[in-house]
């Protein structure tokens, strides 16, 4: 199965974007927020500073008008406040619009200004216009050019920068109380796991969160009905196999009565050849059995089985009784325990000595030799291409065309031992020979 | 020797009772293990062949019964449940041995008089009476060191007698194995069957105890 990435990563980034896509909207929105009542206030001061700067500068022309010494005079320019951080210029006019006085960095390069009063801009900057009608004095506050922006730019700045750090903060916050949250996730995973042909017992987690209780609940019946399942299609196969086997057996008891009946009889050689097709058919049949068993998974054992009694049952047969003599047991100090039920051991046993009994080389021996997680059957042969050891295990090869078998035994043995997570090995030559074929099988 | 077939397929059956026969043991076939028991008591049997799976019940059950009365007839047990778990069961029931069908006659035969063997504790299939031999297992008898052909009936009787040889075998018994043909036999079949091996295989082979019945000379 591909793994994708962890949940607990990709639901922590998701959280951390969202936070942060929130915090950028909340942002957006206060920047708007900011942006019309920094216009509101900044647009106040101005006003508020032509209310208060008109008089006095009235006062003082007045006084100077009075005097006679205003007339003709160059207008007024007081510099330097600007560069001590002053962000408002203004500009004090006549009745025909004459610069009396200004403040600023630099002097305007107009004598005249001429703006309505309210609030305008002047060369892109806010200003705000007074007039005293009945004297004609005016003023023009102009904002510094920018200022507003400023301000904004620094407000938004200011709650932008803790979501810089708070991002990789809250991201791993998020991770760790997701990872907390998801415990009961990874243990409900970790039972699971742990099932598998040989392991289809209850789960047995104890309670579980509300979340993941449907889930282990459904697990659990899936389960169940697994094992119904696989005992049902176990207890099918071999059902079948009964029912199939006592009339092949009925027939083949017959032809052998007919066999024996026509004895040096010239007819005796078709009950011969319908007795050997029936013991193919036998054969076969059997096979096929064993194929429809091994599908139903028959083969593995929950628990490890002392197989050294089955290696006795199978060579007590009278298929190999009659041929003890020409096999020879090597077994190891200890038992032979495999996870593997004993009829699919039986199964695999026989097959590999019924194939080493039809492609072995005449009475030669047969030797099977077994540890505590492996056993091994050989015989003597001339050696395989390697082309068709290769195809050994696979569904109906055979290993010499001229030998009658099934073509299906090796590839039944096969998938029981891969069934109980094991592999065979077929080996030709046998290792340190030139000649024999071995096959060998490891369990865990 | 007497074998009580039990097997509730005809097929089977019926070939089975036709080979056994033709070996020269008498065969009794039921289908039931109702039939069984009758038969068992109003029989001795030699042998036992028992299907498990029987329509009024388990063979292994029936199995068990019988050994628990001490009942030591033995007994092979011939089924197509080939789990080992079945087979174990069944041997440690008291079964003699065990055959999974389908199965070769010529091993039932074997397995026969392999196990007849074992229960008779004859060690050697092959006796020597005088100058005749008997091979019990594989069904060959020479007189002279020529073999010599016997009916059924004829090696039933012979069987009966070399089974138990050195001790003597009543007529009744000798009866009970010619019934089991199925025929009506005769008040003097015994007696015929008697004759007609003493002139195949000589006079002196079986001797006649008046009023009590037969027997081989023992090795």
């Amino acid at each position: 199965m591909i793994t994708r990435g962890s949940i607990a990563i990709r639901l922590s980034l998701t959280l951390g974007l969202c936070a942060a896509v929130f915090w950028l909207g909340a942002v957006g929105i206060s920047g708007y927020v900011i942006k019309h009542e920094l216009g509101e206030s900044f647009n106040q001061t101005m006003r508020q500073s032509a209310l208060r700067l008109l008089p006095l500068a009235m006062h003082e022309f007045e006084d100077l008008i009075y005097e006679g010494e205003y007339e003709g005079e160059e207008a007024r320019f007081i510099s330097g406040l600007t560069e001590q951080g002053s962000n408002l210029d203004y500009f004090v006019t006549n009745r025909s619009g004459k610069i009396l006085i200004f403040t600023g960095s630099d002097f305007p390069n107009q004598s005249n200004i001429s703006i309505a009063p309210g609030f305008s801009t002047l060369n892109g900057a806010p200003a705000f216009a007074l007039r005293d009608e009945k004297s004609g004095f005016g003023i023009l506050v102009v904002e510094r050019a920018g200022l507003r922006e400023e301000f904004l730019r620094e407000s938004l700045k200011a709650m932008l920068l803790p979501l810089a750090a708070l991002f990789p903060i809250l991201v791993a916050l998020a991770y760790f109380v997701v990872r907390a949250a998801m415990n009961p996730v990874w243990k409900l995973g970790r039972v699971i796991a742990k099932r598998h042909g040989r392991n289809l017992e209850p789960l047995d987690i104890g309670p579980q969160p509300r979340e993941l209780a449907p889930i282990a609940r459904e697990v659990e019946n899936l389960l169940e009905r697994l094992k119904s399942a696989l005992q049902a299609e176990r207890a099918f196969a071999a059902e079948s196999a009964h029912e199939l086997r006592t009339p092949i057996a009925g027939a083949l008891a017959q032809v052998q009565v007919l066999r024996n009946a026509l004895d040096k009889n010239p007819n005796q050689i078709f009950a011969i050849q319908a007795e050997e097709a029936l013991q193919n058919l036998s054969a076969l049949s059997e096979n096929l059995l064993q194929l429809s068993r091994l599908e139903a998974g028959f083969a593995v054992s929950p628990m490890a089985e002392d197989l050294c009694p089955i290696i006795d049952l199978v060579l007590g047969e009278h298929e190999f009784a009659s041929n003890k003599g020409r096999i020879i047991l090597n077994g190891g100090p200890q038992a032979l325990k495999a996870h593997i039920v004993p009829d699919a051991f039986a199964i695999v046993l026989r097959n590999l000595l019924r194939n080493a009994f039809l492609y072995g080389d005449g009475d030669d021996k047969i030797t099977i030799a077994y540890g505590v997680n492996w056993l091994s059957v050989s015989n003597d042969c001339a050696a395989l291409d390697p082309a068709l050891l290769e195809k050994l295990t696979q569904r109906f090869v055979r290993g010499n065309e001229t030998i009658h078998g099934s073509g299906l035994g090796l590839s039944i043995t096969s998938g029981i031992i891969e069934d109980c997570g094991g592999t065979l090995i077929c080996a030709s030559p046998i290792a340190g020979q030139h000649r024999g074929f071995e096959a060998k099988f490891k369990l865990p | 020797m007497r074998v009580l077939l039990i097997e509730d397929d005809h097929i089977l059956g019926s070939a089975i009772r036709s080979h056994v026969a033709q070996q020269g043991h008498g065969v009794d076939w039921v289908k039931r293990l109702d039939e069984a028991r009758d038969a068992m008591a109003t029989m001795t049997y030699g042998l036992l062949l028992l299907d498990l799976g029987l329509p009024d019940g388990r063979g292994l059950d029936f199995l068990k019964t019988l050994r628990a009365r001490r009942d030591n007839t033995p007994v092979i047990i011939t089924t197509a449940q080939d789990q080992v778990a079945v087979r174990i069961e069944g041997l440690n029931a008291g079964a003699d041995d065990y055959l999974v069908k389908p199965f070769n006659l010529d091993e039932l035969t074997a397995r026969l008089a392999a196990v007849s063997r074992r229960f008779d504790a004859v060690a050697d299939p092959a006796v020597q009476i005088g100058e005749v031999s008997v091979d019990l297992g594989r069904r060959i008898v020479r007189a002279a060191q020529k073999e010599v052909d016997l009916t059924s009936r004829e090696w039933a009787v012979l069987d009966s007698l070399v089974r138990n040889q050195g001790t003597l075998v009543s007529k009744a018994q000798l009866e009970d194995s010619l019934y089991a043909f199925g025929a009506e036999i005769e008040s003097n079949a015994v007696e015929v069957f008697v004759s007609r091996l003493r002139k195949k295989l000589g006079k002196t082979l079986i001797v006649t105890t008046r009023g009590l019945g037969y027997k081989v000379p023992a090795a």
